[in-house]
């Protein structure tokens, strides 16, 4: 029965990634509680917003891509008839389930607690963290298998959320970075070209991963020495 | 004393030559600390032109501050955990050696050999600057600068992350540090923090104290509030902030020894 | 299974050439092959399971050839593969890994795959840990778990990659008793550096070194390759002098026994006594002369 590899591979990859998702939830809250606590409203709904559409993103990227960073049985795997490139989707798949798990459900208490900032509305509005989640995912696989190192994708991806964050400005001040760009909601200067930011987002998410499908196609890249 | 100088020694010297000939180190390293400086080059530029030389290096070494550290710190936070996954640890409790004399020494080689891309690029920087503003001082300047502002801030990364790969899930690391390096930029009157304070690793009282400066160009590009300093800006307390920043990464890095032992008794 | 290999090359990014137009023929029943470390076998191996491409030459195994990516997956249809350095999960327990394994390997139907994974599991001798989780399990109870797993599908071919490194001396008998009674109609390729492993189980065996096949032949032969070049000399004083390869000393208390192999000159032959050369021996007379071979090439 398929559905036991499904349950094995949640195994494998132990409760760890749910911890780290839930963490990074539970840092996202607490923060928000604590800004409401002692600032104010507006910038407790922007962290939570930025939480969920650029925080929680990063979280699930790192996790999606940890399982083509190491496997301890990768040779084996890649004698078996089952294409090695299906197992690591599913392992990817299972690992950033947790954040985006996480991410749904503060978007839900953000819409019930009337602290929803997308222009977009509630349905559309789901973009705010749906097109993050996907282009996240897909580029933190695609750098870890290009330069077999997922030490490198990290933080290529974390030293990205922290620039749009600290000097955004670079990105939203020039067009053709608009697709790199992941807190077009938190950031209300950037309202004008979400439909389009989110679509290029997703865009870049379904190049990348038929990138990172075809880097796969050449099993020996897997399985040389991280060089990192 | 000779041995412990020569496993402090050994150890250095090892790492800084492994760290040095990793690929994918330099690629990254560089790639990521020249990408953004030139995303923002116009910007950059147009803020250099209205200010004078001290300002502007203030400026350019404030903006490497602002993202390096994560970089720097997620690069070295898979050192220590890379030893126990290639059971190098075990190897090294049977060494005679002192184990903590070995990982000070590791600890310094690889910061050393992760320093040398961002040091390149801060000065090509200045290079930059020193051509746009006409300016020989330029140089001076940013050796200062990365003294004062840099070097404490990549110190207490190192001693950060070191300290948290003796004990976190490494995925989880990366983003802990870029966690804690955003937190530690938010202005207190978003979040309690100890940013802005004499404490504070993101350099501000070296900026206004010795560099007459502010990081509110930076403030003002994205989306994190950087807030006001304290009141007590003055050229001593440019220099107390980044001694006070040294010390307690140093005050962290002592307490490596004791984190990597508790994990692999020895 | 038939497997043909016909000027099989492998280069490496960066240049390494791993092996060098390799011929080789192999029928059903065991095969050995043996060499130095770094001689190419794992990469043969891994070519052979479908883990790494060829970059040039063409193997076919019964009609299909692994150049092409259908047949690959059909060759890995009907393979068990043993990597020299099997990886395990170690949070899983020793039932589920196989059990994983065998999904992997395309057995759908649980009842029949659970029955096999208890069977196998018997086999090697450790249903009694099938509920053991990996991390937890000795260096032999791993190389028992990984022929387990090699042997889900019931393969036709099943390449094994150094199975006894690591192992005590009564796990490697174990180990290789059970390649023997496997080997039947199936292919098994066993690539190891222990010449006593391909002593007690394969009638075929090539030799490789430096990416070449240097030998291809059956033990008789390569036991024949030495025979006249292989010396017992006892002398109380140092080793003899000349091109000789030391393969055994025996301290005798007034005097040491040297077993000796190489073109052993008349001086010395008059210390010793000329003696029937084992397979050991035969494979030190080949590589030697290999290795004089293409020393003499190169001057």
């Amino acid at each position: 029965m398929r559905e036991n590899v499904w349950f094995l591979e949640y195994r494998l990859l132990t409760w760890r990634p749910a911890g780290l998702a839930a963490a990074g939830v539970g840092a996202v809250v607490s923060l928000a509680l604590v800004a409401t606590l002692v600032s104010s409203h507006n910038n407790s709904t922007q962290l939570l917003t930025g939480g969920i559409e650029l925080g929680l993103p990063l979280v699930a990227g790192g996790l999606a891509a940890l399982p083509a960073g190491h496997d301890s049985a990768r040779e084996l795997q890649l004698s078996l008839p089952t294409p090695y490139r299906r197992t690591l989707l599913r392992r990817s798949i299972l690992a950033a389930m947790w954040p985006a798990l996480g991410m749904a459900t503060v978007s839900i208490a953000m819409v019930t607690t009337h602290r929803w900032m997308s222009s977009a509305g509630i349905v559309g509005g789901q973009l705010t963290w749906i097109a993050p989640l996907a282009w996240s995912t897909t580029m933190c696989c695609l750098v870890t298998v290009a330069l077999r190192s997922y030490v490198a994708a990290l933080m290529v991806v974390s030293v990205l959320g922290g620039v749009e964050l600290l000097i955004g400005s670079i990105f939203r001040d020039q067009s053709w970075l608009h697709p790199l760009y992941l807190p077009a909601t938190t950031d209300t200067l950037a309202h004008s070209f979400w439909w389009s930011n989110r679509l290029d987002l997703l865009g870049t998410a379904v190049v990348a991963a038929l990138l990172t499908g075809r880097l796969l196609r050449r099993p020996e890249c897997l399985l040389q020495e991280d060089a990192a | 004393m000779r041995v412990i100088g020569r496993s402090f020694e050994t150890a250095m010297r090892n790492e800084f030559r492994m760290q040095s000939r990793r690929r994918a180190m330099w690629l990254t390293m560089l790639g990521v600390s020249t990408l953004f400086p030139l995303l923002a080059l116009h910007a950059l530029d147009e803020r250099f032109a209205q200010e004078g030389t001290l300002r502007a290096i203030a400026d350019w070494t404030n903006f490497l501050n602002l993202w390096v550290p994560i970089a720097y710190g997620i690069v070295l936070a898979d050192r220590i955990p890379r030893d126990r996954r290639l059971r190098m640890d075990e190897l090294f409790a049977t060494f005679p050696t002192n184990q903590r004399y070995r990982l000070w020494g590791k600890a310094l080689g690889v910061a050393l050999a992760t320093v040398v891309p961002l040091l390149l690029v801060a000065l090509a920087g200045a290079v930059h600057i020193s051509l746009r503003l006409h300016s020989a001082e330029v140089m001076k300047f940013e050796v200062v600068a990365i003294c004062v502002i840099l070097l404490p801030a990549l110190l207490f990364m190192t001693a950060v992350c070191l300290l948290l790969s003796t004990f976190v899930w490494p995925p989880a690391i990366g983003f802990i540090c870029a966690g804690l390096w955003l937190f530690l930029q938010v202005s207190p009157t978003m979040l309690p923090s100890l940013a802005n304070s004499l404490m504070s690793p993101t350099g501000s009282y070296a900026i206004a104290g010795l560099f007459h400066s502010d990081r509110g160009w930076a403030g003002t590009q994205g989306l994190v509030p950087l807030g006001p300093l304290g009141p007590a800006v003055s050229a001593q307390s440019g220099v107390l902030g980044p001694v006070l920043v040294t010390v307690l990464a140093a005050v962290l890095l002592g307490a490596l020894p004791a984190a990597a032992g508790r994990r692999n008794p020895v | 299974m038939r497997i043909h290999i016909h000027e099989l090359t492998k280069t490496f990014p960066g240049g390494i050439q791993a092996l060098r137009g390799i011929n080789l023929d192999i029928e059903s029943g065991m095969f050995g092959l043996l060499g130095p470390n770094g001689a190419g076998k794992t990469t043969l191996m891994r070519i052979l399971a479908g883990v790494f491409l060829p970059s040039g030459g063409t193997v076919r195994i019964d009609t299909w050839d692994l150049a092409v990516d259908r047949d690959r997956t059909a060759v890995k249809c009907v393979l068990g593969y043993l990597p020299q350095e099997l990886g395990l999960y170690p949070d899983l327990r020793a039932r589920e890994f196989l059990d994983y394994i065998a999904v992997l390997k395309g057995m759908d139907h649980t009842p029949s795959r659970r029955r096999r994974v208890a069977e196998l599991l018997d086999t090697v001798g450790l249903a009694g840990d099938a509920q053991r989780k990996l991390g937890t399990f000795s260096g032999g109870m791993k190389q028992r778990i990984g022929i387990a797993q090699a042997l889900l599908n019931d393969p036709r071919l099943l390449i094994v990659d150094e199975p006894t490194a690591g192992l005590d001396p009564e796990e490697r008998i174990r180990f290789r008793n059970l390649l023997s009674d496997l080997a039947g109609d199936r292919t098994v390729l066993l690539s190891t550096h222990i010449v006593e492993d391909i002593a007690q189980t394969c009638r075929n065996l090539a030799i490789m070194s430096t990416g070449a096949v240097v030998f291809r032949g059956t033990a008789a032969d390569l036991i024949d390759a030495a025979r006249d070049h292989v010396w017992l000399i006892s002398t109380p004083g140092p080793k003899p002098e000349g091109n000789l390869t030391v393969v055994s000393t025996l301290n005798l208390g007034s005097s040491v026994q040297y077993r000796v192999v190489g073109e052993v000159s008349p001086q010395v032959q008059g210390q010793g006594v000329p003696t029937e050369p084992s397979l050991e021996d035969g494979y030190v007379w080949v590589m030697r002369s290999y290795r004089d071979a293409v020393s003499s090439a190169v001057a």
